[in-house]
């Protein structure tokens, strides 16, 4: 029983995998076809998401193999991270005003969007009593 | 040899990991410490990064599919905030032009070279789709995802207590912010506060990713040149 059960799981993990890679083929197609001003992976995304909202695809053929990619997603960019050895140089000329600007953007935008979205709130629940 | 690139970089993820979960500390980020130990280990062991990549860049290809599989949380958002959803829409495109615009022109301000300000640019934004954009606008990859870390450190370590602070107290306010300015490390903090700020952060990340891969290809080169 057990192994059919795995059986299964591995099954299932490989539908996924071969949808995930469908659709990301499909979404490369499309920026290709548009010009390439969004990646394909973002398209690709884009689709998945609507083909679960119209019912295309069921929930439970793609949530496993999902999963497992979100799950590692922070490992896929650290060869991409490591190539900063190629840009020590730019980097150490840089770095002050690379944090500087990282800590004012962030917390500028925090409070923006911040009080923004909780005055809308605000207003809104006042039109409602 | 080279080949053992692959699993060492698998090994010392799965140990930083394992350090992150035995010292919670916003500080021993796992992609951090991986980072850090790899950096230092081509420099002293004076690897090419060329060598390294080739056998590792199977690991950056998996990053397309990766971002589609985005698309399961996304459709599990949607389908629990439809109510809400031209809300956030609206707050999350201004929160990304003020995101694009500010890093850009502060980072210039500075005297930041412009290849660099472009690779600030997409900062807020969850690392494999910042790091997209950065290729898109032709800056630094590897410099964009320091940005995203160092980005996503901020709203991990002083987010929480700077919106409370300000007196921001709505969780819905609490999570769009969070998702639009510190994707999924701001996430990772703020869903500690509560399941709602949690789904509103996850949503408003998912959002700002597409906004930022939309807007970021026409804006960046526009500050540029207008502040040269």
């Amino acid at each position: 029983m057990k192994q059919v059960t795995r059986l299964q799981q591995t099954g299932q993990l490989l539908i996924g995998l071969g949808i995930i890679l469908l659709i990301l083929w499909l979404g490369n197609l499309i920026s290709s076809a548009t010009g390439n001003y969004i990646p394909g992976s973002i398209i690709g995304m884009i689709v998945l998401a609507t083909c679960l909202q119209l019912k295309v695809i069921r929930l439970a053929w793609v949530e496993g193999a999902a999963n497992q990619f979100i799950r590692w997603m922070s490992l896929l960019f650290v060869p991409i991270g490591v190539g900063l050895v190629d840009q020590l140089g730019v980097l150490s000329n840089a770095l002050l005003a690379i944090i500087i600007t990282c800590v004012f953007a962030t917390l500028a935008l925090l409070a923006l969007v911040g009080w923004g979205v909780q005055l809308t709130y605000k207003s809104s629940q006042q039109d409602r009593s | 040899m080279n080949w053992v690139y692959l699993p060492l970089t698998i090994g010392i993820y799965w140990l930083a990991l394992q350090l992150h979960r035995r010292i919670k500390t916003p500080l021993l980020n796992p992609v951090l410490v991986t980072l850090a130990a790899l950096v230092a280990l081509l420099l002293l062991a004076d690897i090419q990064y060329a060598a390294y990549d080739q056998y590792s860049h199977i690991l950056t290809d998996l990053l397309q599919p990766a971002v589609v599989a985005l698309g399961v949380p996304l459709y599990l958002q949607i389908h629990t905030i439809k109510r809400d959803l031209p809300k956030i829409l609206a707050a999350v495109l201004i929160a990304v032009i003020v995101a694009v615009g500010s890093t850009t022109a502060i980072a210039l301000a500075l005297g930041a070279s412009a290849d660099i300000a472009a690779s600030l640019a997409p900062k807020s934004v969850t690392t494999p789709i910042a790091v997209l954009i950065s290729e898109q606008i032709a800056a630094h990859p590897s410099i964009t995802a320091i940005a995203v870390i160092i980005t996503g450190l901020v709203g991990s370590v002083v987010g929480i207590p700077w919106m409370q602070a300000l007196n921001i107290h709505h969780p819905k306010a609490q999570g769009i912010a969070m998702g639009a300015a510190c994707h999924a490390l701001g996430t990772a903090r703020i869903v500690e506060l509560g399941e709602e700020q949690g789904a509103y952060s996850a949503l408003s990340l998912v959002f700002s990713a597409v906004f930022s891969a939309m807007l970021c290809p026409l804006l960046v080169p526009q500050i540029v040149s207008l502040m040269n």
